[in-house]
This record gives structure tokens, C-alpha cells and sequence, in this order.
């Protein structure tokens, strides 16, 4: 009679476990490559797409061999949360079987029993059992309770490096282990989740990524949204400040490349800074604010408004009124939505200046008295020509767009 | 108010603590634990072969 699948794991858990054992204190030299590409969906949400490159080692095959035709092999460590839009993937795009996390927990099981053994020549005469099963079932929420608990069997058994790093590991997250049809040449293993902003913001966003330790070679991308440019994007070490990579200044998808040590004392992530072009909104926006300004400053400090008021039908005010048709040509909306969150407060300059116009030549028009000219006009002035320096200096800070676009 | 705040904004001396000033995205993955040395496979199937002797007489005991 053929065993169910179920039964088939938990006799090959240890074996397998023997294998991960291998593996995963080396994971290095059997991943050769690993890239993963960040796209910002949404000033809310980025998805992020990992490839994983590798060969497994002849002589850990056969310690991987779920049945006759399936291995089961470990990608990486998945944290306790859930996933949104998650897709695992081979390199010719097939769908591939993933193990679930109870039955990725079988192996995890024995995993954490071999690193313990490893750990200790000692007997172990006290029951782990039941702090194994803890650390397995765990939630995000126990996790410093779970590290005590490991502490207090350091204490008793001394120093156990392998097994209370794997165990920290696995209180917090659990492996994602592929089921593939055959690991007998070099694989590329994908796969793609969404993931919110934690703190959304505008201009800097800060990826964690955890995965730059876990093979020989680490690339990261960034698809930016069109109308925008990474200013910077660097590799940065959050823990010390300390710079790990340079990426290029003011492109529309940039790369970086990194190789960090499997190091508990450091936090690696990517820096972001991100800048709308200066071509689509700013530039416009700044020559508009400019002419509107101009309008108002001049005229107030030059020009007879009561005189002006009182003439039929006074062209300035027909001026001013046409800038407010160009404002709002300038003020289109549509864009990918960070790109609207970051130029909103200058397209509220510009509405502030368009605003200040509309007033003031309606003042003008319905013949306001000589004060109400003066101090309609004196403001708007101020603020137009506020709205235009703030533009004019955000518009020159502002990355130009590409020149092959 | 935010625009003005951004134009005379400093950039920061140090990138220590960046995340904190950033908007973050976690990854979904965690880092690899950091083990303190390679393991063959010979040695991990006899602490396995250990582990499950102890577990066994362990069971028995109990």
C-alpha cells in the first residue's frame, strides 16, 4: 500500500533535516545568485519579485529526495505574517509546489534537534521537547518569551550558538521549501509578494533586505514609476549608518550589488530617495507661477489701481483671469499615485497663486475700494511670488528626465 | 507648510537610524540565521542519529 504524502515526509523529515543541516550553515556556496526587484505599485504598496539562483551539491541530493521524482529544497526563511499576492514560480514560469508550513515544520523539527546535538556532546537529560514545540508554533507576539526560554538552556547546557540562532529564526518566521521535479542541473526558483509601506511617506523609503546574506551574490533593482528618478539608492547598514553600496544618482531603475556576511549585528537595507522629474510639473508650474506673480507685483507697486478699476472692462483682469486657465492646464492630476503625493504641495503653491490672481482681478473688476485694492494685491502679490521662488527652488533641486525617453 | 519645510530641510549628518526616518517595507523574508560554522553532512546525520537514540530512550523511559 502507498503511504500518503503526509507519511512520506514524516519518515523523510530527519533525512532531509541532515540535508538542510548542509545547506543552510552554507548557503553561499551552493546559491549562486540572487536578485530581487522592488516595484512601486503605490505610495502604499510595492511588490517584489526574488529570483533564486542555485545548484544543489550532488552529495546533499540524495538527502533531499522526497520520492522518486520530488526534492525539497530550502529557498528561504519566510517570516509569521501573512502574504499578500504570493507567487512561487520556476524559470520557464511553471507553477511549482511549495511545502506548507506544518509540513515544513516536520523538518524544521529535526533541524532544530540536529543543530542542538551539534551544539552539545553533553546528554541532554531534561525534556526539550516542549520548548521545540513552542519555538515551532510561536507567534510574532512570543518571540521575546522564546528567547528567554532558549536563554535559561544556554544557562544549563552552556553556550549553544547553532541552535539558539536557528531557533530565533524560527520563533519568528519558517522555511519556504519548493517540491521540484528535478535538481539534477541549475535551477532559478522565483517568487513575488506584495508588501505595504509601513510608515508611508513621500521622498525616502527604506527596503529591508534580509535576503543580501543568503547567496553568493546579491542584486537589487528598483522599478520606478514613470515621472520619477531615484536620486540616491545605497545599501545602507540602518544599525551604524554606515554605507554598503553606492547605487547610480537620478535613473529610473537602479541596481545595486552587494555581498554581506550572514551578520546578526547588522540591519542592511536600501535607501531610496525618489524625485519627480522636473520636466512634467515643476518646470511649467514655476513659469506660470512666475507670470502670475509678475502680474500682480508689478501693477501693485507700479500702476494706478483705483484708476484702473474704475475704466471699463480693465485688461489686467482679463490677463489675470487667462493665467488661471493655464494654471489649471498645469494642475492636471493622473499620474502614478506617489507621483501625486510628492508634487501635491507644489501643485497647492500654484493653486494658492492661482487663487491669489482670481481675487485680485476680480477685485479689480468689481471695482473694490482703493484699501481692498491695496491689500487684495499686496497679498497676492506676496503669495505668488512665494508659491514661485518655492516652485522655481523645488524645480532646479528636481532630477531632469531622461534624455533617451 | 510641508513644501516650505522641505526646501529649507538639512540632510541629516549620519544615515544611522535611516529606517526610522523613512518610509519602511519590510520584506516578507527574514535573514538566515548567523551559524557559527559549516556543517557536513556526515556530521549532521550522526547528531541526528544521536538525537533520535536519546529521543527513543527517552520515550521508552517515559
Amino acid at each position: 500500500m502507498q503511504p500518503w504524502p503526509g507519511e512520506v515526509l514524516d519518515e523523510r523529515s530527519g533525512e532531509i533535516a541532515v540535508g538542510f543541516a548542509a545547506l543552510l550553515t552554507r548557503q553561499a556556496a551552493w546559491r549562486h545568485r540572487r536578485v530581487e526587484r522592488i516595484t512601486v505599485l503605490s505610495h502604499e504598496r510595492v511588490r517584489r519579485h526574488v529570483s533564486v539562483d542555485f545548484t544543489v551539491p550532488e552529495s546533499h541530493r540524495e538527502e533531499l529526495r522526497l520520492s522518486e521524482s520530488e526534492w525539497v529544497v530550502p529557498l528561504a526563511y519566510l517570516a509569521k505574517r501573512l502574504l499578500v499576492n504570493f507567487d512561487l514560480f520556476m524559470e520557464d514560469e511553471a507553477a511549482v509546489a511549495l511545502l506548507r508550513s506544518d509540513e515544513a515544520q516536520l523538518i524544521s523539527r529535526e533541524l532544530l534537534y540536529v543543530m542542538l546535538d551539534l551544539d552539545t556532546e553533553d546528554a541532554i537529560e531534561e525534556d526539550i521537547a516542549p520548548l521545540i514545540e513552542w519555538i515551532l508554533a510561536a507567534g510574532p507576539a512570543e518571540a521575546e518569551q522564546v528567547d528567554a526560554a532558549v536563554g535559561e538552556l544556554e544557562d544549563a547546557l552552556g553556550p549553544l550558538p547553532g541552535f539558539s540562532a536557528l531557533a530565533a529564526q524560527l520563533t519568528r518566521g519558517f522555511l519556504l521549501c519548493a517540491v521540484l521535479g528535478d535538481v539534477s542541473r541549475r535551477r532559478v526558483v522565483k517568487f513575488a509578494y506584495d508588501q505595504p509601506l509601513a510608515r508611508p511617506g513621500r521622498s525616502v523609503h527604506f527596503y529591508d533586505t534580509p535576503g543580501c546574506t543568503q547567496a553568493a551574490s546579491y542584486h537589487a533593482e528598483v522599478e520606478v514609476p514613470d515621472e520619477m528618478r531615484a536620486r540616491t539608492t545605497d545599501m545602507v547598514d540602518d544599525l551604524t549608518g554606515r554605507v554598503l553600496a553606492l547605487g547610480p544618482r537620478d535613473t529610473d531603475r537602479p541596481a545595486i550589488h552587494y555581498v554581506a556576511e550572514a551578520d546578526a549585528a547588522a540591519r542592511p537595507g536600501l535607501s531610496v530617495s525618489y524625485g519627480a522629474e522636473r520636466g512634467r510639473f515643476l518646470v511649467p508650474a514655476a513659469i506660470v507661477a512666475w507670470v502670475i506673480a509678475l502680474g500682480l507685483a508689478l501693477p501693485w507697486l507700479f500702476a494706478d489701481l483705483p484708476a484702473l478699476a474704475a475704466s471699463p472692462s480693465p485688461a489686467i483682469a482679463i490677463l489675470l483671469s487667462s493665467s488661471a486657465i493655464f494654471s489649471g492646464l498645469v494642475l492636471r492630476s493622473g499620474e502614478h499615485p506617489l507621483v501625486r503625493l510628492m508634487l501635491a504641495p507644489y501643485r497647492l503653491c500654484l493653486a494658492a497663486s492661482t487663487v491669489a490672481a482670481v481675487v485680485a482681478g476680480g477685485v479689480l473688476a468689481f471695482h473694490g475700494s482703493s484699501g481692498t485694492l491695496a491689500w487684495t494685491w499686496g497679498l497676492g502679490s506676496l503669495v505668488a511670488v512665494l508659491s514661485a521662488s518655492i516652485l522655481t527652488v523645488e524645480a532646479a533641486r528636481a532630477p531632469a528626465a531622461a534624455r533617451d525617453r | 507648510m510641508s513644501a516650505l519645510r522641505r526646501i529649507f530641510r538639512r540632510e541629516p549628518e549620519s544615515l544611522k537610524g535611516i529606517r526610522d526616518r523613512s518610509a519602511v517595507v519590510r520584506s516578507a523574508e527574514i535573514a538566515g540565521p548567523a551559524f557559527p560554522r559549516p556543517v557536513s553532512g556526515e556530521e549532521a546525520r550522526a547528531a541526528l542519529e544521536r538525537s533520535r537514540a536519546r529521543r527513543a530512550a527517552a520515550n521508552g523511559a517515559a
